[in-house]
């Protein structure tokens, strides 16, 4: 069957359900969507799949305010109620925030995504950090502003290549309530993850990190 | 959202999603209005866990009851146990996170020998005392069931009750009979007392080991088992249930996570209508009940709505023997296919008929191909009872690979009942035939050494020696042209002698674990060092359980548990010509 509509889901993932990573997500939201009865798509060929689009993957742990997926149907759904239905149907953590018509053909909206916003609160970690010298604001502001200054970060990414993220970030600013702001380029639905980014911020280790809350908050296209 | 005491040990995790307790269709109860808890246990890690079907069945049956709840646990992680230890958090239940020690009734399902260490850690991490003699009423209840309550012997020390069979109306008994004495339970001396325990060792198919004395012989085996309290059995029956009315569970959880079988889990049979004589799901699923097939329709229906999954396996020991099991996928296929689900069938018999309906299921999505051939010549496999020949095993294969299969899984054993070297040799030459006929074939071929396991034919019979089977596993390993899976022998002996063991392996199992072995089922943790340490320190001699051959009249350590089907007279005779 030809797709007829294609729709966006914006969703925000809040909880302990930001411990379930991007693959069981997707499997997630597939079945959801197959309870709520939506008419969607499925590639044709040996093994059919639903066809839709992801935004780029949500690092594990991470909570985020708006995550999109776009989806084909096979008939024109109304938004309204197909809304609720899904809602019905999602698991607690998991809120759908707005479904809209986007055009039958077109690039995914995805790929278009040029900025993203991270914040990061630093309020339990303070709370339960043994780690020196992490006692002020002013502290992290100093290391913010020597960070920045450097003109070349060199990082590991998870596939072990060495990259050099300065260029990709645009901003880190400390607001208030123990929050850090981070503004990040994304290239290509490429996304890096800012977990490594904040650790290198901080001169922490990785075990450091698990008090501190990330959270996804928008994507700019 | 509550705060929990998981949301300090999440983010230290590697798989967090194991711990949340947030499955589809999970069910959460009040506590405190429900007069009797219980926390089904499997005691291995959770993608296994989830897989179970008898929990389902279980958690959906107690859950449906107004007056109880139930809610899981499978064994942590060791990341988290060490959390747990060193914060001295009690291991606490998926849903309500209770620790398990607020419960009433703890139910552990006993899939394979190789997680009783799990069971004992589980207890362990609960704070519960290992041993039923050193638990008063304050304590939960200690049950367990599954298929190696076979024998369960080697737990008798520290399971309180075990279940034999089908679990779907004695859980129901149970729960009843707890309810009558929770009240006294609780009373001043707080002591579990031996009027609870004759109740439930009076309930069918229900085994209380304390109430049971087993004397021993000079030279090792069991003189006497003898009843401590009269009014209970000599003999238990295990339960059988009838399919076509029993509970079946129409919103199974569906896990965030993936695990091992992730899918709509549909039983459309229990029991076997074959009688392999090596094989003891016979006897502990037995005997062969269909579910009907308008059934199965409804539970489909119903349960795919609920679960959203689009995948079902029409799960059973030998899902092509299903009386109508063309019209059954047919149907199924005309109800569900074009809704885009799939069917799967686990394992089949290698015969033409399991091929065709293989080739009828794959025009939704490819699934793989399994078989078991068990044995590479058609006198032995005659002997073990798997009435298959040669020709049409390589002519079912060569159809397989004419509908487009190119990968094929084999399982086969070593170490059968007469097994020569020629029988090892006509294993190769089978693979090698089947792969000269087509080259661009592929196996994978898992080679599992012969448990002698109670309740079968062969229970009497000797398990071949660890060097031969490690010789004939790397023969084989080598001189296959495939990829070969070899189960670790060592782990096999493990099997054999708990599956076959008496009362006086507690012992060791409490040493080993003590020892630091738990997950024994897993390469990576499985320590057979440890293991033959804690034999020696206990002075018991594993050999004596696998190595010797029975005599017909000895008393078993599971001869007063009765399963379905009698290794008959013949079966007796094989038993005694093959030593």
């Amino acid at each position: 069957m030809n797709s007829v509509q294609r729709v966006r889901i914006e969703y925000s993932k809040k909880g302990p359900i930001r411990y379930i990573g991007h693959l069981d997500l997707m499997h997630t939201f597939f079945r959801a969507l197959k309870r709520a009865n939506l008419p969607v798509s499925y590639t044709q060929g040996f093994n059919p799949r639903i066809k839709c689009s992801f935004s780029p993957a949500l690092p594990l742990g991470f909570a985020s305010e708006a995550e999109y997926i776009e989806l084909y149907l096979d008939k024109k759904i109304d938004i309204s109620s197909s809304t609720g239905n899904l809602q019905k149907e999602l698991p607690e953590g998991l809120t759908v925030r707005d479904m809209e018509k986007l055009p039958l053909f077109g690039k995914s909206n995805n790929v278009k995504i040029k900025t993203v916003t991270y914040r990061i609160n630093l309020q339990q970690f303070f709370g339960k950090s043994t780690v020196p010298g992490q006692a002020s604001k002013e502290d992290i502001e100093v290391k913010i502003r020597n960070f920045l200054d450097k003109e070349e970060i060199l990082l590991i990414n998870k596939k072990g290549r060495r990259i050099n993220v300065r260029p990709l970030i645009l901003s880190i600013e400390m607001e208030k309530d123990w929050n850090i702001r981070l503004l990040l380029k994304v290239r290509g639905g490429f996304n890096f993850n800012p977990r490594i980014i904040i650790k290198t911020l901080l001169g922490v280790e990785e075990k450091d990190l698990a008090f501190v809350e990330f959270t996804r908050e928008k994507f700019l296209f | 959202m509550e705060k929990t005491v998981l949301d300090d040990i999440l983010p230290f995790v590697s798989k967090p999603g194991r711990y949340m307790g947030n499955e589809w269709n999970v069910v959460h109860k009040d506590w405190e209005s429900a007069q009797v808890k219980v926390v089904l246990c499997y005691p291995d890690i959770y993608e296994l866990g989830m897989s179970n079907l008898g929990l389902q069945i279980l958690y959906s049956i107690i859950n449906q009851r107004q007056d109880s709840l139930a809610e899981r646990v499978y064994a942590p992680g060791l990341d988290v146990e060490e959390i747990l230890k060193d914060r001295e958090i009690p291991l606490f239940s998926l849903e309500s996170k209770k620790p398990l020690k607020d419960f009433d009734i703890i139910g552990f399902t006993l899939q394979h020998e190789l997680s009783y260490t799990n069971v004992l850690n589980i207890l362990n991490l609960a704070n519960i005392p290992l041993r039923s003699r050193n638990r008063n009423g304050k304590f939960p209840l200690i049950i367990a069931g599954g298929p190696s309550v076979s024998n369960p012997e080697p737990l008798a020390d520290f399971i309180d009750a075990f279940v034999l069979g089908d679990g779907e109306e004695v859980i129901e008994e149970i729960i009843e009979t707890y309810k009558k004495w929770s009240s006294r339970l609780q009373s001043a001396f707080r002591n579990k007392g031996n009027g609870f325990l004759k109740a439930l060792a009076k309930i069918p198919g229900v085994y209380v080991p304390s109430l049971y004395e087993v004397n021993y012989k000079e030279d090792g085996t069991i003189q006497r088992m003898e009843r401590k309290e009269d009014g209970i059995p000599e003999r238990i029956d295990k339960r059988v249930v009838d399919l076509e009315t029993s509970h079946y569970p129409l919103a199974p959880l569906v896990p965030l996570i993936d695990i091992s079988q992730n899918r709509l889990n549909l039983e459309i049979q229990r029991g076997c209508p074959h009688s392999c004589r090596f094989c003891q799901s016979q006897a502990v699923y037995g005997p062969c009940r269909v579910r009907p097939k308008k059934r199965l329709l409804e539970i489909a229906k119903v349960s795919l709505k609920s679960t959203g999954y689009d995948e079902m396996s029409l799960t059973s020991l030998s899902s092509t023997d299903y009386p109508g099991i063309e019209e059954l996928i047919g149907e199924f296929l005309a109800c569900f296919g074009k809704n885009h689900t799939s069917i799967s069938l686990p394992s089949l018999r290698p015969d033409k008929f399991s091929l065709a309906l293989a080739i009828q299921i794959q025009k939704i999505r490819k699934t793989g191909l399994t078989f078991a051939p068990e044995t590479g010549s058609e006198r032995l496999r005659k002997l073990i009872g798997k009435k298959i020949s040669d020709e049409e095993f390589t002519s079912t294969i060569s159809q397989a690979y004419n509908a487009g299969w190119r990968l094929v899984k084999l399982y086969f054993m070593i170490g059968l009942p007469t097994e020569e070297e020629e029988d090892i040799e006509a294993i190769i030459e089978l693979v090698k035939e089947l792969k000269k006929r087509h080259k661009n074939l592929n196996f994978n071929i898992t080679i599992a050494p012969f448990v002698p396991k109670p309740h079968t034919s062969f229970q009497l019979l000797p398990m071949e020696k660890l060097t031969e089977l490690r010789r004939k596993k790397d023969y084989l390993s080598r001189r296959l042209p495939a990829q070969v899976k070899g189960h670790i022998v060592e782990s096999s002996f493990l099997e054999a002698v708990f599956s076959r063991g008496d009362r006086r392996l507690g012992m060791v199992l409490e040493k080993a674990w003590e020892m630091g072995c738990k997950f024994d089922q897993w390469k990576e943790h499985f320590r057979f060092p440890v293991w033959q340490e804690a034999f020696s320190k206990c002075s018991i001699d594993p050999d004596f359980y696998v190595y010797r051959k029975r005599d017909s009249e000895e008393i078993l350590p599971w001869s007063h548990l009765e399963f379905w089907g009698h290794p008959n007279s013949r079966d007796t005779i094989l038993n005694s010509r093959m030593a």
